[in-house]
């Protein structure tokens, strides 16, 4: 991923000696050279759900003197590692420009990403690009515990500012909340606020200004946060079978409860427990030929839990066994088999099998996910295994699996991610090839195994091992 | 005559076969009533302890098992659980674990524990069988065999997820007395060391043991006074002896047991004798005088009395371990009552009701006496144990419910003895014809079955389902040849009359299994972990406040948070909520149980001071008031009281929970120190506001009185749906040096202040 040209090293290693050539190179703080000017600065942040997304509009001017390719995007590091994700598209054409992670500002503790445009903007020319982020754990219950039926407010801390490597011109901030009930915000001179909106603007901005921004607003729903995540999708061709088997461990992040639960208000306050932040209840959409669904934790099976038929889905609608507060936890987790025909498709062309991963994860009730790990076990013999993800993940490990007396055993493809949301929810493929013959493999080994077995016995029968008649 | 293109030989091995193979299945079948109903979860309170060892001792295998010091549980005193646990159960799951493992086979341990009971109870039917055919035949066998894998008496010890000792040790009992009656038989030390392996096994897998180590002697003495020593009896009972002894001391339980306690006395003593017999018997071969027999008998007598009189002297020097108070409990049944509450407490240590053997065995018991009967018609070596076995187990199933486990196994031999016999001579369709029209035709038959019993063991082999009379196994004495030829001879029976009574026994029969289904659904199936109750519109509603309170503590709570609870819930709690516990199931303590009744029979004061000695974090209560749910804390309470008041007679008192006329009541009447119990204010804490008044118990159809509880040094930590667990949190100490009272009334004090400044 790191390719920073040579030139670039160059310019950071002088600049180091002339700035930091006193202090010893342990601190690796890198200057941005100043070749782009932003003339207009949109930002856009919504917090209407647990996930903070930022969406900036940049138009971006060359005031260098040669054609340029690449454009340097800070985000602070405490921000960087609850990143989820980073997209960047030209706005006329919405072309997806590529954007790669580049150097780290150990100095200013600065994570820099680094956009490559399709083109070279020639000196002097304009480019307007829209650039998406997704934050998690961004947004802190104040006060931290509330009572069990109490309103839930939430603390926005943010740089008032865009963040941006280069000079900035005009800045305008927007802010969408989900309610109009704003205790508190941020006051400077051109600020307004009109409902669930707050709005900044700004005349000219260096790179490193700063000021913190502080929205306090009421969030009256639960901040769900899953741990872990553990999608296992198992492929049986035998029975034309996939098994899916999904673990959850789930946190409510939100408002801590105040004392103690007591069950004696909660069965005073029973129609007004969907007005509270507490989550009691989930629905989850399983595919339409979901069969043999159950849904269990660490000590057996839940019964409250039910599952609807429709057309196309069946929905699996659940309640933990204690409601969650703020700051409880629960695991569980559920499966189901569904016809193979549904998710795998056999390319005659290539003969291959292509499998379709309906979704990387399940949107679940606006969670967001701090780690994802999808586990596929291929039939045993499949081969030649390639992955096709549409965005990128962490960690990708092709090992084995054994598991229902399996000689050889499976193929399986660990996928992990942190930090997912929502938009990770999109399908992606796993292609294998996998001849008939390894359908035979198992009936085989067990026959050469029993017949082992009945070889030793026949021996063993006409043994003698008495000592004596 | 051939079927199949086998010979009657062959076909009758394949039916016996078969037909063994269709029981097993049936005994396991019958079994899953709970797994199908419910889920594969392990069922009520030490299989979960098991469970979480065998857990344990699969994450951790074998050796750190062996050493392994649970420190949380008994907290603070911590359980070394790899010396006082019987490890055979955690072993055999492990085992079975591991080979399946080691086939790519990666089927989860709990559903190896869920399953192994019943899959022992099929090994337990072919042990009858085996047992049965070696003492009758193997038509008794195979009716033995499907005795026993019906029978409610065993089947409540081995449901699906009754993940107990008992589950495997039933087949490990009989399969031991198999290989005993076997190794007596053929007088050989290669029956007789397996006979020690198994019972080594046993001695790994439960404390009934005890059981087997003193019957197998009694056995034997009892053949040695009825003259009938053999060298067939010395093999056989010397390589048991000697080889079982020294297996079972290698399990850390038991160690040094079998030297030093009276319980294992009674076989070392039988040894001894044995041997001095054996010498006797030897020297008598060379010296044939009357008065050197005199002599040797005398000396056997002497030597008898020397030995018993030793371990009396042994006994009383402290030497030798004088019986436990579990076993006296055997011999007086109030004993317990007075001396051990804890024992007494345990619902399966009570005397057992008359109606409860028919429960359990149904027409079985009436069958019972007939085939005890039928033994001492033939009194080979074997009937003399089984008539041992039944006496001594009918005695011990009389005195503790849980021992009918031990009666049921010899019940169903014997009852399959005299059901087996019954048909033998009703089914025996051959010479019906014969019987009816002459009498003179009679002497021929009997010749024919008295040269077919000479031969008996080749009949042994052949006799099938039909049954015939004289295939069952005599040992041609010709007493009992005399008595057989007596019985055929009276038997002038129509085939219309025969088949009034073959009606009669197949109906019972029916009923048996039917009646034997009904129990192990309705009585035997219920998890208790999870309660079943059917909504208004006829679906089931699971009632699933225990793990709804145990997962809230598993996930919720500190990882280190100690819990106080009475000691049935500790495996629970252990085990699900995964949480230290001061005391469990495993009673070993009695101090500290006594602590922890004191704790809830006492003030708020006084228990705290207790609670906060132990590091408790939260007092974890069973409260049935609101559901009805009678095996609550409030009615286990007593026994809190009687065991705190034996450890601590100045503290707890039982008779101040009394009324001053002796009613144990929570309503109006209840006494000051009932109602300041925290077992009595955590109970019904917040129970009135429920109702909005007056808070009605429905257990103990009781109305609670109407002032509000105060908790000061407690605060409810969470209350499941219906009320069945309420948690609360033992408060810290008071920041600034207050008693929490104090504390909590200036709370209150604070409160009202500022609700009166609102109103203004």
């Amino acid at each position: 991923m790191k390719s920073p040209s040579l030139s670039f090293i160059v310019l950071i290693v002088l600049s180091i000696c002339l700035i930091h050539n006193t202090s010893a190179t342990t601190e690796n703080e890198i200057i941005i050279p100043q070749y782009w000017i932003n003339t207009k600065f949109i930002r856009t942040i919504d917090i209407t759900t647990a996930v903070v997304r930022e969406n900036i509009a940049i138009l971006a001017q060359n005031v260098h003197n040669e054609p340029l390719r690449e454009y340097y995007f800070p985000i602070n590091e405490n921000f960087d590692v609850h990143l989820s994700y980073i997209t960047v598209k030209e706005k006329k054409t919405s072309k997806i420009f590529n954007i790669v992670k580049a150097d780290f500002d150990s100095f200013k503790r600065i994570q820099f990403y680094k956009i490559i445009f399709d083109r070279q903007i020639d000196p002097h020319e304009k480019i307007v690009f829209i650039m998406s982020t997704a934050f998690i754990h961004m947004l802190t219950p104040y006060p931290v515990e509330i009572a069990q039926s109490g309103r839930q407010n939430l603390l926005f801390r943010g740089n008032l500012y865009g963040n941006s490597a280069y000079t900035t011109e005009q800045q305008k901030t927007t802010i969408k909340l989900s309610t109009a009930n704003v205790i508190s915000y941020t006051k400077i001179p051109g600020v307004s606020r009109n409902g669930n909106t707050i709005i900044y603007g700004f005349d000219k901005k260096k790179p490193d200004d700063y000021e913190e921004l502080l929205v306090h607003y009421e969030f009256q729903q639960a901040l769900l946060t899953i741990k872990g995540v553990r999608r296992d999708f198992e492929i049986s061709h035998w029975g034309n079978n996939l098994a899916v088997e999904e673990h959850y461990n789930l946190t409510h992040d939100g408002a801590k409860l105040k004392g103690q639960f007591s069950r004696l208000e909660y069965q005073q306050t029973v129609y007004t427990h969907h007005e509270t932040i507490m989550a009691r209840d989930f629905l989850l959409v399983l595919p339409g030929h979901a069969s043999e669904v159950y849904y269990r934790d660490e000590i057996g099976n839940v019964s409250t839990s039910r599952l609807r038929k429709e057309r196309e889905r069946t929905i699996l609608e659940f309640k933990p066994r204690y409601p969650l507060f703020g700051g409880w936890n629960y695991t569980w987790y559920y499966g189901y088999n569904v016809p193979l025909g549904d998710f795998l498709k056999y390319d005659h062309q290539t003969g291959r099998y292509i499998f379709q991963v309906s979704s990387f994860i399940d949107p679940f009730h606006n969670a967001v996910y701090d780690k994802a790990q999808i586990r596929i076990i291929l039939p045993e013999g499949a081969s030649n295994v390639k992955v096709e993800l549409p965005f990128p993940v962490n960690k990708e490990t092709h090992t084995v699996f054994k598991t229902y007396f399996d000689s050889k055993g499976r193929y399986l493809v660990v996928l992990d991610k942190y930090n997912v949301v929502q938009e990770h929810s999109s399908p992606f493929l796993v292609s294998y090839e996998y001849s008939t013959l390894e359908l035979l493999r198992k009936p085989l080994v067990a026959s050469t195994f029993f017949f082992c077995g009945f070889l030793l016995s026949m021996v063993y029968s006409r043994m003698e091992f008495r000592i004596g008649k | 005559m051939k079927v199949l293109g086998l010979d009657t030989q062959n076909l009758s091995a394949l039916l016996k076969v078969v037909i063994l193979g269709l029981i097993a299945a049936v005994a396991l079948a019958s079994r899953l009533f709970s797994i199908i109903r419910f889920e594969s979860v392990i069922h009520e309170f030490d299989p979960w302890f098991n469970y979480r060892t065998t857990r344990f001792l699969v994450a951790n295998g074998f050796y750190e098992f062996w050493n392994w010091f649970d420190e949380r549980s008994w907290y603070p005193l911590g359980r070394v659980v790899g010396g006082t646990v019987y490890p055979g159960l955690m072993v055999t799951s492990a085992t079975i674990y591991n080979i399946l493992r080691t086939l790519n086979f990666t089927v989860d341990i709990r559903n190896i524990c869920v399953l192994l009971a019943p899959l022992f109870s099929a090994f337990t039917s072919v042990a009858a069988y085996l047992l049965t055919s070696e003492i009758k035949d193997s038509s008794a066998g195979l009716l033995a065999a499907a005795f026993i894998g019906v029978a409610p008496g065993y089947i409540s010890r081995s449901v699906a997820g009754s993940y107990d000792n008992e589950g495997i040790a039933i087949f490990l009992l009989l399969f031991t007395f198999y290989l005993w009656i076997k190794a007596l038989k053929e007088g050989s030390a290669y029956w007789g060391a397996l006979t020690a392996l198994f019972y080594f096994y046993m001695v790994a897998a439960w404390g009934g043991y005890v059981f087997i180590i003193n019957l197998i002697p009694l056995h034997a003495f009892t053949l040695i006074l009825m003259g009938r020593f053999s060298s067939r009896l010395y093999v056989a009972y010397s390589s048991f002896y000697i080889l079982g002894t020294l297996m079972s001391m290698q399990i850390p339980f038991v160690g040094f047991q079998p030297t030093r306690t009276s319980e294992h006395m009674a076989a070392l003593g039988i040894f001894g004798l044995i041997q001095i017999i054996a010498f006797v018997e030897f020297a008598r071969s060379y010296i044939s005088s009357n008065q050197a027999q005199i002599l040797f008998k005398s000396f056997v007598v002497l030597s008898f009395v020397g030995m018993l009189s030793g371990l009396v002297l042994l006994t009383l020097g402290g030497y030798i371990a004088p019986w436990t108070g579990r076993f006296y409990s055997l011999w007086d049944t109030g004993y317990a009552k007075k001396f051990i509450p804890i024992i007494a407490s345990v619902s399966e240590h009570q005397p057992t009701a008359w109606p409860s053997f028919f429960f359990d065995l149904e027409m079985l018991i009436f069958l019972f006496p007939a085939g005890i009967y039928l033994c001492f018609k033939e009194l080979r070596d074997d009937h003399v144990f089984l008539i041992l076995y039944g006496i001594t187990a009918s005695y011990f199933a009389g005195v503790m419910v849980r021992l009918m486990l031990a009666l049921t196994p010899v019940v169903c031999v014997t009852s399959a003895i005299a059901i087996s016999r019954l048909f033998d001579i009703y089914l025996k369709l051959d010479d019906t014809d014969k019987d009816n029209t002459s009498a003179k035709n009679n002497k021929p038959a009997i010749e024919k079955s008295n040269t077919s019993a000479k031969s008996n063991k080749s009949a042994i082999e052949k006799s099938s389902r039909k049954g015939d009379a004289s295939r069952s196994t005599s040992s041609s004495t010709s007493k009992s040849s005399e008595k057989k030829k007596k019985s055929e001879q009276f038997r002038i029976l129509g085939f219309d009359t025969r088949i009034l009574v073959i009606t009669n026994f197949f109906f019972f029969l029916v009923i048996f299994t039917w009646h034997c289904t009904w129990v192990t659904s309705n009585a035997y199936s219920s998890p208790s972990i999870v309660l079943a109750s059917r909504q208004a519109d006829g679906s089931q509603y699971i009632i699933d406040d225990f793990r709804e309170a145990y997962y809230w503590l598993r996930k919720n709570t500190d990882y280190s948070s100690k819990v106080m609870s009475w000691w049935d819930y500790g495996y629970q709690i252990a085990g699900m909520a995964d949480r230290a516990v001061l005391v469990d199931n495993n009673t070993w303590n009695n101090t500290h149980i006594a602590t922890v009744g004191k704790a809830m029979s006492s003030s708020e004061d006084v228990a705290y001071q207790i609670m906060r000695r132990h590091d408790v974090d939260y007092v974890l209560i069973i409260f049935g008031g609101l559901l009805g749910y009678s095996g609550d804390d409030i009615n286990k309470f007593l026994w809190m009281i009687r065991i705190a008041e034996g450890v601590y007679p100045n503290e707890v008192r039982e008779v101040n929970f009394f009324t001053p006329r002796g009613e144990y009541r929570v309503d109006d009447e209840a006494t000051p120190t009932m109602r300041n119990s925290i077992m009595y204010k955590m109970s019904y804490y917040n129970y009135n506001e429920l109702f909005g008044g007056q808070g009605q118990d429905r257990v103990r159809g009781a109305r609670i009185p109407a002032d509000k509880i105060k908790l000061d040094t407690l605060e409810e930590a969470y209350t499941t749906e219906n009320w069945i667990v309420r948690i609360y949190k033992v408060k810290n100490l008071d920041n600034i040096g207050r008693s929490l009272e104090q504390a909590g009334a200036f709370e209150l004090g604070k409160k009202k202040r500022k609700r009166v400044k609102r109103a203004n």
